[in-house]
């Protein structure tokens, strides 16, 4: 790999191996990702550091669609699936990934790339069961006329009910059906043109704990809610090819998305288009330019306990970037400048610079460094929303906190200094180490500015929170990777991430030096036991989450593949094999946040027929 | 004329009820150490000086709170103030405020006022005025040193002072 970027790149092969049955359980193997499960149907995740289910400053994009929502900066990662045999890699960049992404991209990007028509011709079906997962899918593929081909699929998963904390039935489960589609074809034509039309649907139905809030006894009543969320996109790319180094991109999709949980009711439609246009080497300058425009409207439904001053609200992104790899030294020296402009409606106009060095002493060995900047722009949720948090009973007046928007918010600001180390020290073996130091300023976090005698209802005082931007932090840490083909038969793979963190500011327990591990490792070892045996053991180490009360876990999963005849295989899986069931993350008990619940070991056998 | 003073007299009372209704959360929300705990079985909310809350604490007379009774006493001697849980120190006994935090080294007594440069002189919760809201500064320091341990339901409503982490101070 050439990027001199923090780079990982999880490939079909990794994602089948490793007995995922979701897109969160397969970035487990990253190194530097954290990745917790809340429940059954919602994850954690997130890049050094910062792991919460709401802003996670993470930009994350299913072929080139942006799936984060800017209602509250985060992934809903319950509804981000698709048919795992149909993903040709999902590239993991830690770090600011700003220059060509934009906002958001602030401690990473997750780019999930699914493969070409092409490449998924022919018949699929696939079916899994277990105590905890279940899942049906099928798909086909076929040719469109000369030189096109098409894929559609349909799937249907069951994400089985967790336990509570104290043993019992969490009643988190979730359901979801989705199906889609792929084309892609070239242009007739002197022209060399590609073009992709892509498209899905879906619909899902979960349930799980809230802490809600009353103004009557008990206060802060467990509501056991409904989430139904649904949803569709469409995207068309054209891809010109000018020559054997340069090439012209136009991309545009709709997204609409659709949620009914307790607290509100999000409904938003989302349309992008985006051009990139890669110029021909000149000279030592290979550069790159690219712009876009995103128009998003969204409509919310309150309930008594979360208001807003705009029910609708419509937002324009107009961003662009320009790219430069100037080459110092030919095969040797590259600096790579670049840089990507924003305009948003909240806070204006942000730049995001990045500069990059690389330096290749031989064919074995890369050396990067970086320095770049990157910005989260505040969520409405910040900006607009009004949420009773918490109320309770502070004798003799009733009590009621009370989280407020603040529109004047600025931006979250990182600026970041990375250092790489990429070698291949034998045709079987390498290794990547990268190193870096985050300076985080204008960090927001809710803060009291006081109490005050309420009136609806009577008698109640109301303490007020309200987003600040006044926390500031410093993070450091290391991820290495090693990899070794011990036989043609035996990979094996260990990697190992290290974080520390100091907060500075806010006293908000909300944000904490230890809602990430410090601590995280993973070795994988992939054995071809035979023709027809396969073998995968992996295991996951995160240390604890002091501030939250969640104890140092090691995963052990492992799968046996066996191929009963051509085209028909079944896998025999095992996740957490070490513990009957723990606890990976957990939500401050204050807001209107769901339970957290205790993961089961999960078992499972599955079944993957190609015809 | 007697409107406008009528008008004051109804913030003000206001003012007292919500610093009322705010020592119960703070009751509730702050852990003392066992010794303390298991050394009786109720709470003692102490005044010290005048009733600055005109009976607005009374309600709390008798209630429970983690699972012990609230005992509401009027203190006026210095000696007194080691057998309370919580002290309310009404202002106007300012004075008397760095005779006391002497006489409280080493126990485990949360402290409470609402004059000016409590906090800053060692009390451990301050009520001050901003506009028409009541701001909580809580001394860190001050609360760690008690062996108390504030739970985060209360941290997030309130703006810590003297922090004991490796963070600045606000």
């Amino acid at each position: 790999m050439d990027a001199p970027a923090a780079v990982y790149v999880l490939t079909n092969e990794d994602i089948m191996r490793s007995g995922a049955t979701s897109i969160p359980e397969a970035l487990r193997q990253v190194p530097g990702v954290q990745v917790a499960r809340v429940n059954a149907n919602s994850w954690a995740i997130s890049i050094r550091g910062f792991n919460g289910t709401l802003d996670n400053k993470l930009l994350v994009l299913i072929d080139g669609r942006t799936v984060y929502d800017p209602l509250f900066s985060g992934v809903y990662w319950d509804i981000q699936d698709t048919v795992l045999e149909d993903i040709d890699r999902i590239e993991v960049i830690r770090g600011p990934g700003a220059a060509l992404w934009g906002a958001n991209a602030v401690n990473g990007v997750i780019n999930i790339i699914t493969k070409k028509a092409q490449d998924t011709q022919g018949n699929l079906a696939s079916t899994l069961a277990g105590n905890q997962d279940g899942m049906a899918e099928g798909r086909y593929g076929g040719k469109l006329g000369d030189d096109g081909y098409y894929r559609v699929y349909a799937k249907y998963l069951t994400r089985g009910d967790e336990q509570t904390l104290s043993g019992g039935n969490s009643h988190d489960a979730q359901e979801e059906s989705r199906s889609g589609f792929r084309t892609d074809w070239k242009g007739s034509g002197d022209a060399k043109d590609d073009f992709t039309v892509q498209g899905d649907m879906y619909n899902s139905g979960a349930s799980q704990y809230r802490i809600t809030s009353a103004f009557t006894a008990p206060f802060s009543p467990l509501a056991l809610e409904r989430l139904d969320a649904r949803g569709g996109n469409m995207l068309g790319r054209w891809t010109r090819t000018l020559s054997d180094d340069s090439k012209f991109t136009l991309q545009s999709y709709a997204d609409y998305t659709y949620r009914d949980q307790l607290l509100l009711k999000d409904e938003r439609s989302t349309f992008d288009v985006d051009a990139q246009y890669e110029l021909p080497q000149l000279d030592r300058h290979k550069v790159t330019i690219g712009g876009g425009y995103r128009y998003s409207v969204d409509g919310l439904t309150g309930t008594p306990l979360i208001s807003f001053t705009n029910i609708g609200e419509k937002t324009q992104l107009l961003s662009s970037f320009i790219q430069d790899k100037i080459t110092l030294e030919p095969k040797t020296w590259f600096l790579t400048l670049g840089s990507k402009f924003e305009h948003n409606d909240y806070t204006g106009f942000e730049a995001e610079p990045d500069a990059r060095l690389q330096w290749h002493p031989d064919e074995k060995d890369m050396l990067w460094t970086s320095v770049s900047r990157a910005v989260r722009t505040p969520s409405r949720l910040e900006e607009d929303l009004h949420i009773i948090q918490a109320t309770g009973f502070s004798n003799p007046f009733l009590l009621s906190v009370d989280t407020l928007p603040n529109s004047d918010l600025h931006s979250e600001k990182l600026t970041a200094y990375e250092l790489g180390y990429r070698r291949q020290w034998a045709p079987d073996v390498s290794s990547d180490i990268a190193a870096f130091y985050n300076e985080y300023h204008a960090l927001s976090t809710y803060t009291s500015v006081g109490a005050l005698a309420g009136t609806n209802p009577t008698r109640i005082i109301l303490v007020r929170l309200e987003p600040f931007n006044n926390s500031w932090a410093e993070t450091y840490g290391v991820e290495t990777v090693v990899n070794w083909r011990a036989l043609d038969s035996l990979n094996l793979s260990a990697s190992h991430s290290l974080l520390n963190m100091a907060l500075h500011g806010s006293s908000s327990p909300d944000a904490t030096e230890t809602q990430s591990p410090k601590y995280q490792a993973n070795l994988h070892a992939a054995w071809d036991v035979s023709k027809n045996i396969s073998y995968d053991a992996m295991l996951y180490y995160a240390s604890a989450l002091a501030a939250f009360q969640v104890q140092s876990h090691t995963r052990l999963d492992m799968r046996l593949g066996w191929r009963i005849m051509d085209g028909l295989e079944f896998d025999l899986v095992g996740q957490d094999l070490l513990d009957s069931s723990h606890q990976e993350f957990t939500l401050p008990l204050t807001t209107p946040s769901v339970l957290a619940s205790d993961i089961n070991r999960s078992v499972y056998g599955k079944l993957t027929w190609r015809f | 004329m007697p409107t406008a003073v009528r008008a004051a007299d109804t913030l003000q009372l206001h003012e007292q009820e919500i610093k009322a209704g705010l020592l119960y959360n703070f009751l509730k929300y702050t852990n003392w150490p066992p010794a303390v705990m298991n050394d009786g079985s109720s709470t003692a909310v102490c005044i010290f000086g005048n009733d600055p809350f005109d009976g607005y604490l009374q309600p709390m007379a008798g209630r429970t709170v983690n699972q012990r009774q609230i005992t509401l006493r009027m203190i006026h001697r210095i000696e007194d103030a080691g057998t309370c849980h919580l002290l309310f120190i009404n202002a106007d006994e300012k004075g008397h405020w760095l005779q006391l935090l002497d006489s409280l080294k080493g126990k485990s007594v949360l402290t409470v006022s609402d004059f000016d440069d409590f906090a800053d002189s060692g009390g451990m919760i301050e009520f001050g005025k901003k506009d028409s809201h009541i701001n909580v500064n809580l001394n860190m320091e001050a609360v760690t040193g008690a062996r108390l341990h504030v739970q985060d339901r209360l941290l997030k409503l309130v703006t810590v002072v003297h922090s004991t982490s490796s963070g600045g101070e606000q």
